[in-house]
């Protein structure tokens, strides 16, 4: 032991070396991971600020979109049907007989929803709901024309799903009468 | 540097004792010895300190983007609930898109149909019907709803080239081929009445869509 101190003494400038490097090691060993984490933080920190910088871009200008796009929406609302309203949905479709000169034999809202509309369908309603009606009319085939026309251009939202158009059969219809049987959907409001 | 030794009792160096001569290597054993220890102590300390360094400097710009991102994150919340109530109200329009969705509208068809329609054919009944199937993507992802469109005419023609030519206008009418379906144009006819030359027909027009790449619906939250 001490040959080991002596031959210790011979260098000392070497010891304080061997002793310096000896605690230099052990601190970097120790806080080794130290800067890991750091480098870690400052990483999720800079996609922090970049989804902030994105956010902020994204959103120029959001505040009018939005007060438009509302504006839309309340438009939408208002030219929902109401389930509900029955008789009143039901004197929407007959009030076209005196607008084209059509005879409307029949309205019947339909109990079933359309099932492309439903979950699963390719053109799933989540906000809304469709009202399916079956309406039987009678015109000429301009008249019939145009009240598919009028259907669509009509303030409430609605659509002809499918249609049977076929030579009137009724008795006492003048020729070229033609008898439509329309399968027509409306947007309403959700359930 | 120079080394203290014993006090040297003989008058003139024992050589056989080695340890007692002096140093006389090229480079000395001590020189050796201390530059090592010098060098180890030098690159570990460089080491630490630039380890430090790097830790002090992260931690400054660490404290730096903790502040940045605090004065922003008042604004940063306003413009995600914006964000929030614009897609929400998006979706009640884009729910209308889907609702008026279809390859046409039934007026504007039963008018193309009257528009094609030949002298010499005469349509006793036309009808649009619709059908939902699940079909796969391209991209073989999960089956997705999809409607097919099925128009039928059923008529009387008075001579089976006016057929023929019917059914060559509609496989070539542009609003009876929209984007993204297949069109089948087929025809089926009845016995000829021999008397009057007239043959009860049927075409049926099927479209159904074309399989493509699965897209996602709306956008990220």
């Amino acid at each position: 032991m001490n040959l080991i101190i002596d031959k210790l003494r011979d260098y000392p400038l070497a010891v304080v070396g061997a002793l310096v490097f000896i605690g230099c090691v052990a601190v970097v060993f120790v806080r080794g991971d130290v800067v890991d984490d750091l480098l870690v933080q400052e990483a999720e920190l800079i996609a922090r600020i970049r989804t902030i910088n994105d956010n902020v871009i994204d959103s120029n200008n959001l505040e009018q979109d939005v007060e438009s796009l509302l504006g839309y929406v309340a438009t939408i609302d208002a030219r929902l049907f109401n389930r509900n309203e029955r008789s009143i949905n039901t004197a929407f479709f007959y009030s076209y007989e005196d607008k084209l000169d059509i005879i409307i034999s029949n309205v019947s809202q339909l109990t079933d929803e359309d099932p492309a509309l439903l979950k699963g369908g390719p053109n799933e309603l989540s906000l809304h709901s469709g009202i399916v009606y079956e309406i039987r009319a009678d015109g000429t085939f301009q008249q019939i024309l145009e009240f598919m026309n009028e259907i669509l251009k009509a303030d409430a939202l609605m659509r002809i799903a499918n249609f049977e158009v076929y030579a009137s059969t009724a008795q006492g219809a003048a020729p070229g009468t033609l008898s439509a049987k329309l399968r027509i959907v409306v947007l309403a409001e959700k359930n | 540097m120079s080394r203290q030794r014993d006090i040297q009792p003989y008058w003139r160096p024992d050589f056989k004792i080695q340890s007692t001569l002096p140093d006389i290597k090229i480079v000395r054993t001590d020189f050796i010895i201390n530059a090592i220890a010098i060098a180890l102590m030098l690159i570990a300390a460089f080491t630490l300190l630039q380890s430090e360094y790097r830790a002090y400097s992260l931690h400054r710009s660490i404290a730096s983007m903790v502040q940045s991102i605090g004065e922003t994150e008042a604004n940063n919340d306003q413009s995600l609930k914006e964000s929030e109530r614009f897609r929400k109200s998006a979706q009640s329009v884009v729910e209308l898109q889907d609702f008026f969705r279809a390859p046409f509208t039934a007026h504007e068809l039963l008018a193309e149909l009257a528009q094609l329609k030949p002298t010499g054919l005469i349509f006793s009944r036309v009808m649009l019907s619709n059908a939902i199937i699940k079909q796969k993507g391209t991209d073989q992802t999960e089956a997705q709803a999809q409607m097919t469109y099925e128009i039928n005419i059923t008529g009387d023609a008075r001579g089976l080239m006016v057929l023929t030519e019917f059914k060559a206008a509609l496989q070539a009418s542009p609003s009876l081929n929209p984007d993204g379906f297949e069109v089948a144009v087929d025809e089926s006819m009845q016995q000829r009445n021999a008397k009057t030359g007239i043959t009860p027909f049927r075409v049926s027009i099927l479209l159904t869509p074309v399989p493509s790449a699965t897209q996602s619906k709306g956008g990220e939250g």
